[in-house]
């Protein structure tokens, strides 16, 4: 008898681009639906970074509340410096270390980062890091059979509304995620 | 070495950049949110701390993340285990501060060079002690001559520095300059207040510093038991900025005139009481001449007359050398930093507009 292979779930760790729209567009639970079968991570420094945009948008609080997300802390001194060597590529500003504690994250698990700044993506794929933004996501979540393509077009709509800048519209996504191979 | 050790090196540098800034543990813990006792555990190395800890932490002390966690230049860790809680007057404050912006920068250029993107240059260092205002000069001709400048007037200062393998930073900072030598590579900060006269000098001097084999130093003014190495560097500094030679070949028949000296000040972008010290020490300048033109400073419209109003910008707008520059926008083009973090490198010279458009521009999903 050969025993099973114990089925591990994928780690995705998750910047606060992707968690904060969500969040905004109250479709938070939608994402937590999407991801149910990959480990899911933020980082507290993530979460402080939600937590100061409360005030003006309370769905923030949303993040916090939901218990389908692991907190990396990065708290051991090889956690604590890779991170700040990812700051060093990232930079310091307030999103730009929020990126840093996801890629470092990501790093330590040999997970994927999810973050929908462009500029964040290119850099840290240089490195190695396998990385991708909302978009890919959402095409996954097609491809398993989760979402529908209409579906996802009318998230990503939700999602633009509240300001989050994505590469293509509801409407142009199956051409936009089929341009990519990703449907 | 072991985790507590190495979080033990963590916590005094913490110490070292809270002096620095003027805090107490108290002051700290409250800006941090954090109980007093944390403050002064983690400075001990019995408590670790976490990365939105030391992103609290270092925007406290207005240090960059990394400064924490890596190890002080050798040089300079020797002399923060001087420093004593309760000697903080000014001056050590200030003189850490600048030891702060120093290994900042320092940093900077090491993050570049391991990026492979900047090639450490060889350093120009004389193995002959220099000990006299005439060795100094000597020794400053020998440097020009290495650089291939003659007696020109030199364009970039910071362009110079950095073939010598000193990489300068113009910026805030509590004194004049400081500069350190860390293995292979040199570095200087040199004050972005008073005039580009005055931060020509400055550089100079730090130049002078590496040249002559400090491996550290700090110019937060003139200190009486330093006058006599600060005497020698200035005669450094003067004679890489005005060759005495320029002016005994111009003053050697009837002396030198005032517009003749406002000319060689302007061309060579010196400050009027240098041109008139390099005149002096050339003997091309009568004691009267010394005496009056020393008490009426031309206008800047009388520099600019002198060099037909051509803008001259070493030093002005230009914080970081030309070299280190370009190996920024390089790691930039190669995605090895974003280009926030392209800005942040550049310290002021440009920003987020003035970067090349159509890099990364088609990112996949």
């Amino acid at each position: 008898m050969t025993e099973e292979p114990a089925v591990v779930a994928p780690v995705w760790v998750l910047d606060a681009t992707c968690l904060s729209h969500f969040a905004r567009a109250e479709r938070l639970d939608v994402l937590r639906d999407l991801l149910v079968d990959k480990e899911c991570w933020t980082t507290r420094v993530v979460l402080e970074e939600l937590d100061k945009g409360v005030a003006e948008y309370p769905a923030l609080q949303g993040v916090r509340a939901g218990d389908w997300l692991k907190v990396a802390e990065l708290d051991t001194l090889d956690e604590v410096q890779l991170f700040a060597s990812w700051v060093g590529r990232t930079g310091s500003g307030e999103r730009d270390l929020g990126e840093a504690s996801v890629f470092a994250t990501a790093e330590l698990h040999g997970a994927t980062a999810i973050t929908d700044d462009r500029e964040a993506v290119r850099v840290a794929r240089t490195y190695g890091l396998d990385v991708h933004g909302t978009i890919w996501l959402l095409a996954g979540a097609c491809r398993d059979g989760k979402l529908s393509e209409p579906a996802a077009g009318n998230l990503i709509d939700a999602l633009r509304s509240t300001g989050m800048r994505l590469p293509c519209t509801g409407a142009e996504f199956s051409d936009y995620a089929r341009r990519y191979g990703l449907l | 070495m072991s985790d507590d050790v190495q979080w033990a090196d963590v916590g005094e540098r913490l110490r070292g950049a809270r002096l620095a800034a003027g805090l107490s543990q108290e002051d700290l813990a409250v800006r941090v949110g954090l109980e007093r006792t944390m403050i002064a555990k983690i400075e001990s190395g019995s408590r670790r701390i976490d990365a939105l800890e030391l992103i609290r932490i270092a925007s406290a002390l207005q240090v960059p993340v990394d400064y924490l966690l890596r190890p002080a230049p050798p040089i300079l860790s020797r002399r923060a285990s001087l420093v004593a809680e309760d000697t903080g007057t000014d001056v050590t404050r200030e003189s850490e501060r600048l030891e702060v912006a120093l290994v900042a920068w320092l940093h900077d250029v090491q993050q570049l060079i391991g990026l492979n993107v900047l090639q450490p240059k060889h350093l120009l260092r004389t193995e002959t002690p220099v000990d006299s205002s005439a060795a100094a000069r000597e020794l400053a001709l020998w440097v020009r001559g290495q650089l291939e400048a003659g007696t020109e007037p030199i364009e970039s200062l910071m362009e110079l520095c950095e073939r010598a393998g000193q990489y300068v930073l113009v910026t805030e900072l509590p004194g004049d300059g400081a500069s350190v030598v860390d293995g292979d590579v040199a570095a200087a900060v040199v004050s972005i207040r008073g005039d580009p006269g005055r931060r020509r000098a400055t550089a100079a001097h730090e130049l002078g510093h590496l040249v002559i084999g400090d491996e550290y130093s700090n110019d937060l003014g003139v200190h009486a038991s330093r006058a006599d190495r600060e005497a020698v560097l200035d005669a450094f500094a003067a004679e890489i900025l005005l060759p005495t030679q320029v002016l005994t070949e111009i003053g050697q028949a009837d002396g030198i005139t005032r517009d003749q000296l406002i000319e060689l000040a302007a061309r060579y972008r010196t400050s009027w009481s240098l041109a008139i010290r390099q005149a002096d020490h050339a003997g091309v300048l009568t004691g009267e001449a010394r005496r009056e033109w020393s008490r009426s400073t031309p206008t800047r419209a009388e520099f600019m007359e002198a060099v037909g109003w051509v803008p001259q910008s070493d030093l002005e707008s230009i914080r970081v050398p030309p070299g280190y520059a370009h190996a920024v926008v390089e790691a930039w083009r190669q995605g090895r930093i974003t280009a926030t973090r392209a800005v942040e490198l550049m310290h002021g010279q440009i920003t987020l507009a003035d970067l090349p458009v159509g890099v990364g521009a088609d990112v996949e999903p």
